[in-house]
């Protein structure tokens, strides 16, 4: 049935799982990321910061090796299972190194006996025995100095796809989750605060979760997952900001676009996310606006539940008079 | 409005913040260097002091309640008056105490002052802060409180302490004095707020329509909600505790940030507790208690779970400022939820005995519980790491047990019915 207007349009039910399931679905994911982090033999990095240590003959260090300081053999007969790093000290290899062996600084050594199966990445101060063996590329050099990246103007084709991209989900979430968009545009617009408050804690908590999972490596997987979430939900709610921008003006000045709302809600996305491009570049201010508006669109994705849910203000739930 | 809610942020965060610095760490160091004892014996002190804190709290709020002094505001201005002019004095004699005997007749007076003066202060909230606007009041409570903590000198020893609180509250009792004894237009305004809806009705006492806080559905609801309140809190101020008091004795973890000799480091603490303060009252006002304390105990899990890695890995980033900024931001946001919510669970009759349970029964308790078995830990010869671990194992699971009663589906009103 063809919608006659935003709002009846947007009432459409949409088909999803049962609450309850959802939530053991989440549930069990959670329990599952929670136990695997758990397991001590899969925070398997070794951190030399100092002094003097060896890996002997016949000995096997699990997971990865880090080197920051000090000096660190891996002799001859012994294994190295995970990657090595090395950003500091000595290091010298002349055993077995399963992974990728990567010495932007420090100094690294290769002798006659090493093996490394993965890449080698090296800074300048590099040595390494003709018997010395290197299964993949071999790359010397690397390390840059500071102040040698800079930002350059440009990356006008960054915006216009972020623009197309989000104008695509806007539109997306118009055709198949009509009352989600709707419920995500209803939190940014009537509850800013509440939205730009739940924003900054989302945005908090989840850049720091994703820094301690990294750590752990076993969760890196998790941390780009969490990475990917966090990019699309911020496209989500930068959508849903859009529809609610469209939906108003679709009151007045585009009133003959109310009777298509996939439209509208992409028109609305797409001009969002350029005008929050455009304004990024204004120095000063304008990366404080950009990102404020993001946190409030972020927050509004959180609080409905990527729109699964209408949000409704606890106050006024309470019939709290003055 | 204005003026009632600015008196209570100013009274509530002057409190806290002599309750939390110079009460909790100055405590520590007064038993420990002043007088010379070991960690057990201050640990038992602290023991003593929680204990003894909670009984006469909860014995003032059943008091105020059978007495009715919860409807009366000048009597619990006078009552707050007398407390601060006695802290004042402990105060003062604090540095002066240098016998066991002299620290426990001290450490039992500053429980009867607090046991006194919790019922009584968070009973003003139903004269001086209507519903509407607690989660705000309570945010500039807790922005205060901390925003000049980690600004101050950063010694906590007993007497720079002592000096920089004696002088605030020789301020304050003269100024609630005045407010007491005094015949003040205001007080006399604020004095018959209560019996207004808007002030006298907590938040989670107001039921649909038709329905007010006598009625059986709402009190049962207001009662469970009551207890989960109390254990979640509970838990809550007990992991912070733990963790913050082996912290602040860690020096690699401190010196350069709560105690840094820089201004920058303890500026972005504080910046940090404002805007954690500010977000916390929007969302308590938005969302209620429980959704905000999952936030709080799983902001709690990440900070120990980084400085667990930090300390297995030696990585050093605990001296960078991430994991502390987020530490700040949970005791922010538990902060705003422990000075607003008692009374949106109470009415004037109820607001003495619940603040009782809720501050000195469920918080106080946890608080030096968490210190006495934290202290214990260091003596027993704990390492940093084993002991952020241990209030990793009590915190984690509590936040997926909270998560797990918030997520787990709940039958429908009508489908219940």
């Amino acid at each position: 049935m063809r919608p006659s207007s935003t709002e009846a349009w947007a009432s459409r039910r949409a088909p999803w799982p049962r609450a309850g399931e959802r939530r053991r679905a989440f549930l069990v994911a959670l329990l599952v990321l929670l136990l695997v982090g758990c397991d001590d033999t899969l925070l398997g990095v070794t951190w030399v910061r100092g002094d003097r240590h060896v890996v002997v003959d016949g000995g096997r260090l699990a997971g990865a090796l880090l080197v920051t300081g000090g000096e660190v053999l891996l002799a001859a007969g012994s294994r190295t299972d995970g990657p090595v790093l090395l950003l500091g000290g000595d290091l010298t290899i002349d055993g077995l190194v399963m992974g990728d062996v990567l010495a932007p600084s420090g100094a690294l050594r290769l002798g006659p006996m090493a093996v490394v199966r993965g890449d080698l990445g090296a800074g300048t101060a590099f040595e390494r025995h003709p018997d010395a063996w290197v299964a993949g590329e071999i790359t010397v050099g690397l390390g840059l100095p500071s102040g040698a990246v800079e930002r350059r103007g440009g990356g006008w084709w960054r915006v216009v796809l972020q623009a197309l991209a989000t104008a695509a989900l806007a539109a997306a979430f118009a055709r198949w989750a009509p009352r989600r968009l709707a419920a995500m545009a209803d939190a940014a617009a009537r509850h800013v605060p509440v939205a730009a408050s739940l924003g900054i804690l989302v945005f908090l908590l989840g850049t720091i979760a994703a820094v301690v999972m990294a750590f752990t490596i076993v969760l890196i997987p998790a941390t780009l997952l969490l990475l990917v979430l966090g990019v699309v939900a911020v496209g989500t709610g930068w959508a849903a900001v859009g529809f609610a921008v469209a939906r108003a003006l679709a009151r007045g000045p585009l009133a003959s676009w109310s009777g298509r709302p996939v439209w509208l809600a992409a028109f609305g996305g797409f001009d969002v996310a350029l005008v929050l491009g455009l304004v990024e570049r204004v120095p000063w201010v304008g990366g404080f606006v950009a990102l404020a508006v993001s946190l409030t669109a972020l927050g509004a994705v959180a609080l409905t539940g990527v729109g699964g849910r209408p949000f409704v203000h606890a106050g006024e739930a309470h019939a709290i008079d003055a | 409005m204005a003026a009632g809610i600015a008196v209570f942020v100013a009274f509530m965060s002057a409190g806290y913040a002599y309750n939390v610095t110079f009460v909790q760490l100055g405590v520590t160091d007064l038993g420990r260097r002043l007088v010379g004892l070991g960690d057990a014996q201050v640990a038992g002190a602290m023991a003593l002091l929680a204990v003894v804190t909670a009984a006469v709290a909860v014995a003032v709020g059943v008091w105020m309640g059978r007495v009715g002094v919860g409807r009366d505001l000048v009597r619990k201005l006078r009552i707050a008056t007398v407390v601060v002019a006695g802290q004042t004095v402990l105060t003062v004699a604090a540095p002066l105490v240098a016998s066991e005997a002299g620290f426990l007749a001290w450490v039992l007076l500053t429980a009867l002052a607090l046991g006194v003066g919790v019922p009584v202060t968070f009973g003003l909230t139903v004269h001086l802060v209507p519903v509407q606007h607690r989660g705000l009041a309570a945010a500039g409570v807790t922005a205060i409180a901390y925003a000049f903590a980690p600004l101050g000198s950063g010694d906590w020893t007993i007497e720079p302490l002592a000096r920089t609180f004696t002088v605030g509250m020789l301020f304050g009792t003269a100024l609630l004095a005045m407010l007491a004894w005094r015949d003040v237009p205001l007080v006399r305004a604020w004095s018959r707020q209560h019996e207004r809806a808007a002030f006298g009705i907590g938040r989670y006492l107001r039921g649909g329509a038709g329905e007010g806080p006598a009625s059986p559905r709402v009190r049962a609801a207001a009662r469970r909600r009551l207890v989960s309140v109390l254990v979640l809190l509970f838990v809550v101020f007990f992991v912070d505790s733990l963790g913050f008091l082996r912290l602040v004795d860690t020096p690699f973890y401190v010196a350069e940030t709560w105690r840094a000799a820089e201004w920058g480091p303890r500026l972005t603490i504080a910046v940090a507790h404002v805007v954690a303060a500010v977000v916390g009252g929007v969302l308590y006002g938005a969302l209620g208690e429980r959704a905000l304390l999952a936030w709080v105990l799983g902001a709690f899990v990440l900070v120990h779970l980084g400085y667990q890695i930090d300390a297995q890995l030696g990585l050093g980033d605990g001296r960078g400022l991430g994991i502390p900024v987020l530490y700040a931001v949970a005791v922010s946001l538990y902060t705003v939820v422990t000075f607003a919510v008692w009374a949106d669970l109470s009415t004037p009759d109820t607001i003495g005995l619940h603040a009782a349970l809720g501050v000195a029964a469920s918080a106080w308790t946890a608080t030096f519980l968490a210190t006495a078995l934290a202290l214990r830990w260091a003596d027993a010869g704990v390492p940093f790491e084993r002991h952020v671990a241990l209030v990793n194992g009590v915190a984690l699971p509590a936040f997926v047990l909270l998560l797990l009663v918030i997520v787990w589906p709940r039958p429908r009103p009508e489908a219940a019915a």
